[in-house]
């Protein structure tokens, strides 16, 4: 379905994509990656919008660029929120749904749908101006879905969205792959990822880290030193735990009560702890993973990346 | 028919409406080719513009003629002494109204900056992601550019003969001249800013500033071959043709005023315009517009 080789992408001297080789096949894809990784860039290159300066893409077995089959196939729903203001979400939507080619009978028919898949038909007549943030998103994904596309192409799609459209989205999403339709969802949110997508491509800098499964990224990063900070009312008692143990790399003291090991082994330590918390009468009142954040764990992963 | 039509508009089972893989759309019916997209652009954009305050500028387009042109009214009633201008130099200062002033100021809002809008506005990637999306809305944009300007300038050509009552022999002839010349100023002068437009994404009506001011204002007024490249040169000769006008000795328009045939200027604007437009669309096609923050 997506095949990229060795494809890099420049802008000017800073590099938007570098050397990503890949094949997806259809199914569910999530794009993992923090604040400007090269997710949309990506994107960019996989709809066609921008050229690779390096290397090939093929998209359904075509080149992406102006291929307007390949257009007919995906349905793109970017990360940006910008949309015409003074129509109604329906004549938008509609007006997208034409343009793929459909009559405006169908087009209406279509549009009607998407937007009552994404809860839109309360407000589908009311000008997008007075949309909120969500119901702008979930109008964004009904122009995407209103074609029923083969690939849907969605960058940051739970942004702006409340638990409930959040819900909703998860859901039609999750109905979406299951009938057979394929789906590539770029997000720097772990866990909004992992609902919809048991495929996981890591991207940070540009660069593809990582992919495979949720267990496989879990595997890869199990080698990876982790920083865990522990306020307790014994950190040394608790220090000499971890060496007796030898799960631990390093081990810093801040203050009286605080204590931040680094570790190769952090599940190995939070099944310890509640153990020790009993024999030692160590009371722990807060503990941090501080690389918690996919910040961090790309971090970790372009360390182990650059051979660090 | 697809599990689409079948069940969510035929049986209304919305949980069991998914797309279908079998069938990529309402069979037939999703073979809809670009004339009927570049008309659905059309239809939607001048949905979309009707705006107040475009409007608002769509009336003060009519109006400044008209009121230019009452205001020469009052002037010739009020002076007993006032000796109108002959014909021509009257047709030359409707001509410089109208199908100059007016269109290429509507024309300048209307279509040069359209590509700029959907960049900026960052609603470019949804139209082009659509099969024959870059073409159907370069296309559509820019005929809803010049049927605005267009309505402007030919209710303000109306407004302005009536309101100023013109001393001319043809008045008639004169208005259907005007007319025509607006109608094809309006496409020829769409179809070079919509080239800038492609262009020059960022300054596009900067830059089509000084086109017209070098090109049409300068370069068409030279008395050499170049000139032949504007489309200022083929109007004002399509006007001397059309209204059976002869330049006097000593007139400066002497040099610009060729003796070629009239269908010699509408030739040359007609591919002028067609050239300008496959160029816009190519460069469309060619360029990558980066619509995102990020890299």
């Amino acid at each position: 379905m997506i095949e990229l080789t060795n494809v890099t992408k420049l802008y000017g001297t800073v590099i938007g994509v570098n050397d990503v080789t890949l094949t997806l096949k259809p199914g569910a894809h999530g794009l993992l990656g923090p604040n400007g990784a090269g997710k949309t860039t990506f994107l960019n290159l996989i709809t066609g919008q921008l050229k690779p300066t390096l290397g090939t893409i093929r998209m359904f077995g075509g080149n992406p660029w102006n291929n307007a089959d390949m257009f007919r196939r995906i349905g793109v729903s970017p990360g940006d929120e910008a949309m015409y203001s003074n129509v109604s979400g329906l004549e938008w939507v509609r007006f997208l749904v034409e343009l793929q080619g459909f009559t405006r009978q169908d087009a209406e028919r279509r549009a009607v749908w998407a937007l009552e898949k994404l809860d839109m038909t309360a407000a589908m007549q009311r000008p997008i101006s007075s949309y909120s943030r969500g119901m702008r998103q979930r109008t964004k994904l009904a122009q995407a879905i209103a074609h029923e596309p083969e690939l849907l192409i969605l960058d940051e799609p739970f942004n702006g969205l409340d638990p409930v459209g959040r819900h909703v989205v998860t859901e039609l999403l999750r109905d979406w792959t299951r009938r057979g339709g394929s789906l590539l969802v770029a997000s720097h949110i772990l866990h909004e990822v992992e609902a919809i997508s048991p495929s996981f491509l890591l991207i940070c800098g540009g660069r593809l880290l990582a992919s495979g499964t949720a267990d496989e990224v879990n595997a890869l990063l199990a080698d990876v030193p982790n920083r865990i900070r522990i306020i307790c009312n014994r950190p040394r008692e608790l220090a000499r735990r971890l060496l007796d143990e030898d799960v631990v790399e390093a081990i810093e003291f801040d203050g009286a009560e605080q204590v931040t090991v680094a570790t190769r082994h952090p599940l190995a330590i939070y099944n310890y702890l509640p153990q020790w918390a009993a024999e030692d009468g160590v009371t722990i009142r807060e503990l941090h993973s501080t690389d918690e954040s996919l910040q961090n764990l790309f971090d970790s992963l372009l360390r182990v990346h650059r051979g660090g | 028919m697809n599990a689409l039509g079948e069940k969510t508009f035929a049986s209304q089972e919305t949980e069991s409406d998914a797309p279908s893989k079998e069938t990529t759309g309402d069979s037939a019916a999703n073979t809809k080719g670009l004339f009927w997209k570049i008309l659905t652009v059309i239809r939607f954009e001048m949905r979309r513009t009707r705006t107040d305050a475009r409007l608002a500028t769509w009336m003060i387009m009519v109006l400044f003629p008209a009121g230019l042109l009452a205001i020469y009214r009052l002037k010739a009633q009020a002076d007993p002494d006032f000796e109108p201008p002959n014909e021509q130099a009257l047709g030359l200062v409707l001509y410089g109204l109208i199908p100059q002033v007016v269109c290429l100021l509507g024309l300048l809002l209307w279509v040069a900056p359209v590509l700029q809008a959907e960049l900026e506005g960052r609603t470019w990637i949804y139209l082009s992601v659509r099969p024959g999306g870059k073409f159907a809305t370069l296309i559509g944009k820019y005929l809803n550019g010049v049927a605005w300007t267009a309505s402007a300038a030919l209710l303000g050509l109306t407004i302005g003969m009536l309101v100023g009552q013109l001393q001319v022999s043809q008045p008639l002839r004169l208005w259907c001249v005007m007319a025509l010349l607006v109608v094809i100023s309006c496409l020829a002068y769409g179809a070079v800013y919509s080239v800038i437009g492609a262009l020059f994404h960022r300054r596009a009506m900067v830059v089509s500033v000084a086109y017209i001011l070098i090109f049409e204002v300068v370069v068409s007024n030279l008395p050499a071959l170049i000139n032949r490249f504007t489309v200022q040169h083929h109007l004002i000769n399509l006007l001397y043709r059309w209204m059976d006008w002869k330049v006097d000795k000593n007139n400066p328009l002497e040099l610009v005023i060729g003796s070629q045939p009239a269908w010699q200027h509408v030739v040359a604007l007609v591919a002028y315009t067609l050239f300008m437009l496959t160029a816009a669309s190519l460069i469309l096609r060619r360029r990558q517009y980066v619509t995102s923050d990020e890299h």
